[in-house]
């Protein structure tokens, strides 16, 4: 269906001043300026102090937890 | 060791489950049937209060009623998010999925008769909401949707909460009060099947063994009653339960499970029933099963065929 150019973007948020910025969700949109609509229509909670989308395919990982079953051939069946 | 042993035990012990490769097959299944039920029962909630939401007798009672409506589609769409993540198809889910085959309560295929019901729909379904889903923010060893409870359980709350001030304001009226009196008596112990199967009937659990959950369905169960029960008797509400001193916990006054009319939404209290007819019940689906998903998957297919014209 519809979905099929859609990106997946990772919202972090920070209630307040001096508070941690915290990984809130996810949405998925076509684009960056439907992924800042849909995040703040999804994640109204709270009457966050800031806000972001990042499209995850941008983001670098320096590194990842210690996979319980990492193996060379995948996940464990 | 096999990889199910080390992930229970592990999982016992406070391990928190972050991605597909710290999972076995058996866990992934038993969280994505999870979290189906989940944002099924968060979408399929809403046809059942958009039956009766313009009969608010407030703006700001709309208002309220709508605001939750908006909420519990933040709330499917934190569980499908989560299941696409975890490699389900998403859209074949949602659009392609025959109703029958929706993972929601048997509660939510029927519509409501008034506004009152929407009240108790809130303060007896949506505790059943936060009382489950508040057992998976305190105790669920996935650590993805353990944070995207954070959200829902403070919306939960304040859902049940608005049920129970359209409670406690139409047993001021001597006319309302007969309404609430009726819903209740169809909706509590519909509340009390949100839990499942008893436990002693029960051979093994999944969702405990990998603490996808903390608690039993009976001891679910109890929590729910514990703080529905004194809500009502504190506003005068009659219901078939009470609690027991001697056994330490509230016990029913009527046969559960027991037969259901669905036409009159009324339970056959004089015919006991068990719990494989339960679930054969559920299976069958309720009234308005076909008619509430075909409204969620309407517009999708409507735009679906107008890209197919349009080419």
């Amino acid at each position: 269906m519809v979905a099929t150019k859609r990106k997946t973007f990772d919202i972090f948020a920070r209630i307040k001043r001096g508070d941690p910025l915290t990984h809130i969700g996810t949405v998925e949109a076509e684009n960056e300026h439907l992924a800042k609509v849909y995040a703040s229509f999804t994640y109204d909670e709270e009457d966050w102090s800031e806000m972001t989308v990042v499209d995850r395919s941008q983001i670098v990982w320096v590194k990842k937890p210690n996979w319980l079953f990492a193996q060379k051939e995948g996940r464990v069946r | 060791m096999d990889p199910s042993t080390i992930l229970k035990e592990k999982v016992q012990n406070g391990f928190i489950v972050e991605g597909l490769e710290d999972m076995n097959e058996e866990y992934l299944q038993a969280l994505k049937q999870t979290l189906i039920i989940v944002g099924d029962t968060e979408l399929l909630s809403i046809p059942p209060l958009l039956t009766v939401y313009d009969q608010a007798p407030t703006l700001n009672n709309k208002i309220t009623a709508l605001a939750i409506m908006q909420d519990e589609i933040g709330h499917a769409h934190i569980a499908y998010r989560l299941l696409k993540d975890l490699g389900q198809n998403i859209d074949d889910l949602l659009y392609k999925r025959e109703p029958h085959r929706w993972k929601n309560p048997y509660a939510f295929d029927f519509e409501l008769s008034n506004w009152i019901e929407l009240g108790v729909f809130n303060a007896f379904f949506d505790r059943a909401g936060y009382t489950l889903l508040g057992d998976a923010f305190e105790y669920t060893s996935y650590g993805p949707w353990k944070r995207a409870l954070v959200k829902v359980d403070k919306e939960e709350l304040f859902h049940l909460r608005n049920g129970e001030v359209i409670m406690r304001t139409a047993m001021q009226d001597p006319e309302l009060r007969e309404e609430v009196q009726k819903a209740v008596d169809w909706m509590f112990l519909m509340a009390l099947e949100f839990f499942g199967v008893e436990d002693r009937l029960k051979s093994r659990s999944a969702q405990l063994e990998y603490r996808l959950k903390g608690r039993t369905n009976d001891e679910l169960r109890q929590k729910w009653l514990s703080t529905a029960v004194p809500f009502c008797e504190s506003i005068g509400v009659k219901v078939p339960a009470h609690y027991d001193e001697q056994q330490q916990k509230y016990v029913l006054d009527v046969p559960f499970p027991c037969k259901f009319d669905p036409v009159n939404k009324k339970w056959l209290v004089d015919q006991p029933d068990t719990w494989d007819n339960v679930i054969k019940r559920f299976k069958q689906r309720g009234p308005h099963n076909k008619q509430f998903v075909e409204r969620i998957q309407k517009g999708a297919k409507e735009l679906e065929q107008l890209r197919k014209d349009a080419v």
